[in-house]
């Protein structure tokens, strides 16, 4: 952002300020779903030119999207801005780009890690079939390597006696085993990040906290209700973290055998009285033993408890949930299906994004990260998890891979 | 008690340290992980509070190395690192519990009384009592004042873990962790409605409750107000709680009114 004001300062010194207004609207119109704003006005706030309006006399920071008169192509997800602003000349230059963007640079990189595993292996395959015939041995080694590697073990590499011999296939090998190192880099350095973001933030909040607790003087009530807000601003913090955490590992770090029906009777003997008291009834539709898999037991206990949780929370009006897990050839299927009044087709992917709530002004409560980790969750056991949209209701369908 | 706290943050370790000092306990305190491996190792303690990432070395290889050495001391592990592998690794390095920061005192309070009190030697014990309240751990049978009372097997579990605590403060975390197994925390209230289950069956057709609970901390089963008349005393009173006498029952609220 700071590149763009130092260019716009040029652009008004040398062509005037109406090739300023010029720049800034076309830098409104490439603004794609609103995820950067731009809001030129004069010194007495006269708005020149720019893709917003209503911006308030005193510009905070961070700017609440519900308070801006948006674009009609605004993207609904944004919740406010990260706001920047500018003199330029006899002009002033606000702009904004989206918490949206943040999280979506994350998941890009994430994304990008995998594309990266998915080509890797690609290469390596289209690469062994072209000399497979000739040296299927060595192929075969390399294509381990790769497999083991996509599969989540990162430090698997192609044997020495492949990748030191000197002709094609020994290149291959040596630039797979390259490009292996780098990948396991990249994630120890995003694992490492995640650590650390982790330790920087925890400590303060822990001070933020402890202060509080032990203010003297202050009135009790107030005392309490400030650490009530603390603990809501913790609880979504730790809930953002696991799903980071998650989502940097590539597969269980703490895979055990399990009985999913199992879990899921658990889960459900917990729940009950909570249900209970929101008025809806859990039901269980399981074979008599399994579906088994490998899996870690804490994050699928979790699982569960989210799908349950947030039929609670957000299924007004639903009075039943039922929850069915069967086996269906390498993967495990566990549907979560409540009779409430469903949700619009359209919403179905939105749900699982971070801090979504289907209807801003629903004080229903929850930060809107449960169905984010369990798609992070799912996703980390080989699955995926995906809204059914039907006859009524909302059904979550998670798919987990038998490990 | 003696209590070893490493910690290199000063203003965490001042508050954990001063919040130990009005619960009785005697504080020692290490900024590093050398000085606090020293201390450990030194010094005679009834249990230690290590933070997990200290400057010049890791509170696990602390650990590690006590342990080694043979000193079987309870430690509690603060860490701010909060991924359950974190946990996993902890507990398996010797660490007899642990807890991620950030943590209110009440937490640390609680979880450190129950690793001071931890019994040496597991002793055969098929009974356990508080007040009226009789607990047979060979039958699973439970009454109250003699009237034999049916529990659903979760809430038989988590009255057990009430009463071996009994006298104690019992958060809403370590019940989470003990008696359902969970190690993250619900987004709705769990363990509130499962008290609120257990006491229309325990305590409200009695003349006076057992269970109560302690504001910003947890529950506690006690039968404080009705010494116990059988020659079977409940789980003894801690020494430290005994000492804080008033104190303590200051802490404890009445109960809330009970729902229909």
């Amino acid at each position: 952002m700071r590149s763009d004001a130092g260019d716009l300062e040029r652009l008004v010194t040398e062509a005037g300020p109406a090739a300023l207004a010029d720049a800034v609207t076309a830098l409104s119109r490439t603004s794609y779903e609103a995820e950067r704003i731009f809001h030129l006005s004069k010194l007495d706030g006269t708005r020149v030119a720019g893709n917003v309006d209503n911006l308030p006399g005193e510009i905070p920071n961070y700017l609440q999207a519900e308070t801006l008169l948006l674009p009609e192509d605004a993207d609904d997800e944004v919740s406010g801005y990260w706001i920047r602003q500018d003199r330029i000349g006899d002009l002033i230059l606000v702009q904004g780009t989206s918490d949206h963007v943040v999280f979506e640079i994350l998941e890009a990189l994430v994304i990008a890690l995998g594309l990266g595993f998915v080509a890797l292996l690609g290469i390596g395959t289209a690469a062994g079939v072209r000399v497979g015939r000739l040296t299927g041995d060595r192929v075969g080694a390399i294509s381990d390597a790769l497999a083991a590697a996509a599969a989540g073990d990162l430090a698997a590499r192609v044997p020495e006696r492949v990748s030191r011999s000197r002709d094609d296939l020994g290149h291959v090998a040596a630039d797979v085993n390259a490009a292996l190192a780098e990948i396991a880099d990249l994630m120890d350095a995003q694992e490492a990040i995640t650590a650390q973001v982790a330790h920087d933030l925890r400590t303060p909040m822990q001070r933020l906290r402890q202060r509080i607790e032990r203010l003297d003087g202050a009135d009790p009530e107030g005392r309490e209700a400030a650490l009530g807000e603390i603990e809501g601003i913790l609880r979504t913090f730790r809930a953002l973290l696991s799903i980071a955490e998650i989502g940097a590992q590539r597969a269980p770090a703490h895979a055990t055998p399990l009985d999913l029906g199992q879990l899921l009777r658990e889960i459900v003997e917990t729940y009950e009285p909570v249900a209970e008291d929101a008025g809806l009834a859990l039901a269980l539709n399981l074979p008599d033993t399994g579906p088994s898999l490998r899996g870690d037991r804490d994050l699928l206990m979790q699982l569960g408890a989210n799908l349950i949780e947030n039929a609670i929370t957000h299924a007004t009006g639903a009075t039943r949930l039922t929850l069915s897990a069967r086996g269906e050839g390498d993967a495990v299927l566990l549907v979560a299906r409540d009779d409430g009044p469903g949700i619009p087709a359209e919403q179905a992917e939105a749900v699982f994004r971070r801090f979504h709530r289907l209807d801003a002004a629903r004080t229903t409560g929850g930060a809107g990260l449960g169905l984010s980790l369990v798609r992070a969750i799912a996703r980390l056991h080989g699955g995926e998890a995906r809204l059914l949209s039907g006859d009524g209701g909302v059904a979550v369908e998670v798919r987990l891979g038998r490990g | 008690m003696r209590i070893l706290v490493i910690e290199d943050d000063d203003e965490t370790a001042e508050y954990v340290a001063e919040g130990l000092r009005e619960a009785g306990h005697a504080v020692t305190r290490a900024a590093d992980g050398r000085e606090g491996m020293l201390t450990a190792l030194d010094g005679e303690f009834d249990a230690m509070v290590i933070d997990r990432m200290l400057p010049g070395r890791d509170g696990l290889s602390i650990l590690a190395a006590i342990r080694a050495a043979g000193v079987t001391t309870p430690v509690l592990i603060l860490s701010a690192l909060g991924k359950v592998d974190d946990r996993v690794k902890g507990l398996r390095e010797g660490a007899d519990d642990y807890l991620v920061k950030p943590f209110s005192f009440a937490e640390l309070d609680a979880r450190i009384d129950a690793l001071l009190r931890r019994p040496p030697l597991q002793e055969e014990t098929t009974e356990l009592r508080v007040g009226d309240l009789v607990i047979d751990l060979v039958s699973q049978k439970v009454a109250r004042a003699g009237h034999p009372i049916v529990l659903q097997p979760r809430e038989y579990r988590l009255l057990c873990h009430l009463a071996r605590n009994a006298g104690r403060v019992v958060t809403r975390t370590m019940l989470l962790e003990n008696v359902w197994d969970f190690h993250f925390e619900p987004g709705t209230s769990v363990v509130e409605s499962h008290i609120s289950r257990l006491r229309t069956k325990i305590d409200k057709p009695f003349d006076h409750s057992l269970i109560h609970t302690v504001r910003g901390a947890g529950y506690s089963l006690h039968d404080y107000d009705r010494p116990p008349r059988s020659a079977h005393r409940p789980t003894p009173v801690s020494p430290v709680r005994a000492a804080l006498g008033a104190g303590l029952r200051g802490r404890l609220c009445p109960d809330p009114p009970r729902d229909a």
